[in-house]
């Protein structure tokens, strides 16, 4: 239990920082509430690039599907030692509220049908279209990163934010208004027992004012 | 002329061992991998079947299996026609070596492991199994021409003359360019010497009509990626039939492939390309083009079956049934494993 300086000072000091935590619930809240505004427009955009994504998944999956039934799993694999591109991302860096996001700058791993290493002559379309589609899935894949880990951070600020705004809503001001309260009652009582030793000592010296007139 | 007694009874025999109509229907009804390995060991796949589910389990045994049957039939090919007669063999068959050089040379060039390399290929050409074995262990592409070049294999030379560029630019299309026009040069080069044979020349006739088809679907992608003629006129392959370069550049040159019809109005390949178009437009995909020109072909080729039986009709039949039987037994094996229904499967499948 923290000690308590039964003072006027003290009591000054507690309701300064009542002042001071108020104020800052008050700005927590703010920010949470643009937070939220934020992560819900975000969420829009990681549900759209998440349905995208289920899409594309479906299209690859059955185009390779296809591919591996018509041109047999030998084909796909020849075909599939001439990619040598992989996946190139550059993270940076953005801020929403003061918080850090990491920006995932994508560059695309779609080609055009020349644009692939392997001869179109000996290659099927089937294979052409399920390149396409796998190409397109790992471009979605690297849009859904980039979106989720904004969500994510998004997320874990709003929720430290609202611990804080709660921490500070029923724990820090109450016990400080408990403090101040009992600060209070304890000067309160102490005046009050000041006034009532004065008139005790008051009392005792007429009595004795008294006896000493009597005696002479 | 060079009659095919000998080579073309052994045909008619392997021809006795593809599958009836009724197999697909069986394969069609069953419900697990396991009772399709019953059915296929009633066949010619089932000692290929059975070897190869024993080390892989389920649906990708059976297509391991399959794919071990068609290289080990090719292969037979190979060895029973007479020296005299091989050309037509290697000539039919030439196009595995080039699948698998150039799986080999990608291989190399992304820097693949050995087993990664090994299961692109197929041994179902002149390169038998262990000379294949020994291209993979090779160390780099340039390494790769080198042992084709001290073996005399005849698809070297285009290596060594595309490999400057290779080397230049770093791109594999120089080298994969290069096989593909050196396979069907060659082809028609060895078939043109022997120009007062008969089956010479109707094997001739086949390789144009197929330059003619991978021609027509070259146009239709370079068209579809708004190409103009003039770059795509360089995976033009000269020798075909009826799709000559100015027919090339103007289905190049078209906006819509709709109108591709009217460049092959003329041609021999105007139903196919009719019926190719109308599965374009269902479903959007150039490849259901590319299947309407396939089963043509297939059916093409499979009625030589009845033309002259001392001919080379039986191998170019025999070789486009037994590819296609594959493949069907493959869209089954493939379309089952992944929940495909009935309907869809025999929709993708070329039943002749």
């Amino acid at each position: 239990m923290e000690e308590i300086h039964v003072t006027r000072m003290e009591l000054l000091e507690k309701k300064k920082q009542i002042v001071l935590a108020e104020q800052g619930a008050d700005l927590l809240k703010k920010k949470r509430d643009a937070l939220l505004i934020e992560f819900m427009s975000v969420m829009d955009l990681a549900l759209q690039t998440s349905e995208e994504l289920q899409r594309a998944a479906r299209e690859a999956t059955y185009a390779i599907s296809i591919a591996r039934a018509v041109d047999g799993t030998v084909a796909l694999k020849a075909a599939g030692l001439a990619v040598e591109k992989r996946p190139f991302v550059e993270i940076t860096g953005s801020y929403v509220m003061g918080i850090p996001i990491p920006e995932i700058n994508k560059v695309s791993v779609r080609r055009s049908v020349l644009g692939r290493e392997w001869s179109m002559l000996g290659v099927s379309s089937r294979i052409d279209e399920t390149a396409e589609k796998m190409e397109n899935e790992v471009d979605i894949i690297v849009e859904v990163a980039g979106v989720e880990t904004k969500l994510k951070r998004l997320a874990a600020e709003i929720q430290k934010t609202r611990r804080r705004v709660n921490a500070l809503d029923y724990i820090v001001v109450p016990r400080l208004k408990e403090q101040v309260k009992f600060i209070s009652q304890s000067l309160e009582e102490r005046a009050r027992e000041d006034i009532f030793r004065l008139k005790k000592v008051k009392k005792s010296l007429e009595k004795r004012k008294k006896e000493r007139t009597t005696k002479k | 002329m060079a009659r095919l007694e000998y080579e073309n009874a052994r045909l008619r025999s392997l021809k006795r061992d593809l599958l009836s109509k009724e197999y697909y229907d069986r394969l069609l009804e069953s419900d697990t991998p396991e009772e399709m390995v019953n059915i296929f060991s009633e066949t010619v796949y089932g000692s290929d079947i059975s070897a190869a589910v024993i080390n892989d389990p389920g649906y990708r045994g059976i297509e391991n299996g399959l794919k071990e049957n068609l290289a080990r039939s090719f292969s037979k090919i190979v060895s029973f026609f007479s020296s005299e007669n091989k050309y037509l063999a290697e000539t039919m068959l030439g196009r595995y070596d080039i699948w698998n050089i150039k799986a080999i040379i990608r291989g190399k060039h992304i820097g693949a492991s050995y087993e990664e390399i090994i299961e692109a290929v197929m041994p179902a050409g002149e390169l038998t199994e262990p000379l294949l074995r020994a291209l993979v262990e090779a160390l780099d592409i340039k390494n790769v021409i080198d042992l084709l070049t001290i073996w005399g294999f005849a698809y070297s030379r285009p290596l060594r003359d595309a490999y400057p560029e290779y080397h230049s630019s770093g791109k594999l299309l120089p080298l994969e360019l290069s096989l593909d026009f050196a396979f069907y040069e060659r082809s028609l080069k060895l078939l043109d010497e022997h120009k007062n044979d008969f089956d010479a020349m109707l094997l001739s006739e086949f390789i144009r009509q197929e330059i003619d088809f991978v021609n027509i679907m070259t146009a239709i992608r370079l068209s579809s990626e708004k190409t103009s003629p003039e770059d795509g006129e360089k995976f033009f392959v000269p020798g075909g039939r009826k799709f000559p370069l100015k027919k090339f550049k103007d289905a190049v040159r078209l906006s819509d492939p709709e109108m591709i019809i009217s460049v092959l109005s003329d041609t021999p390949y105007s139903k196919a390309a009719q019926e190719g178009l109308k599965r374009y437009l269902q479903t959007g995909y150039v490849s259901a083009f590319q299947r309407a020109l396939e089963e043509f072909i297939v059916r093409q080729a499979t009625k030589l079956f009845l033309a002259d039986p001392l001919s080379s009709a039986m191998l170019i039949a025999y070789f486009y049934a037994k590819h296609n039987e594959v493949t069907n037994l493959r869209i089954i094996v493939r379309g089952k494993s992944v929940g495909m229904n009935e309907e869809e499967i025999r929709e993708a499948m070329i039943i002749v």
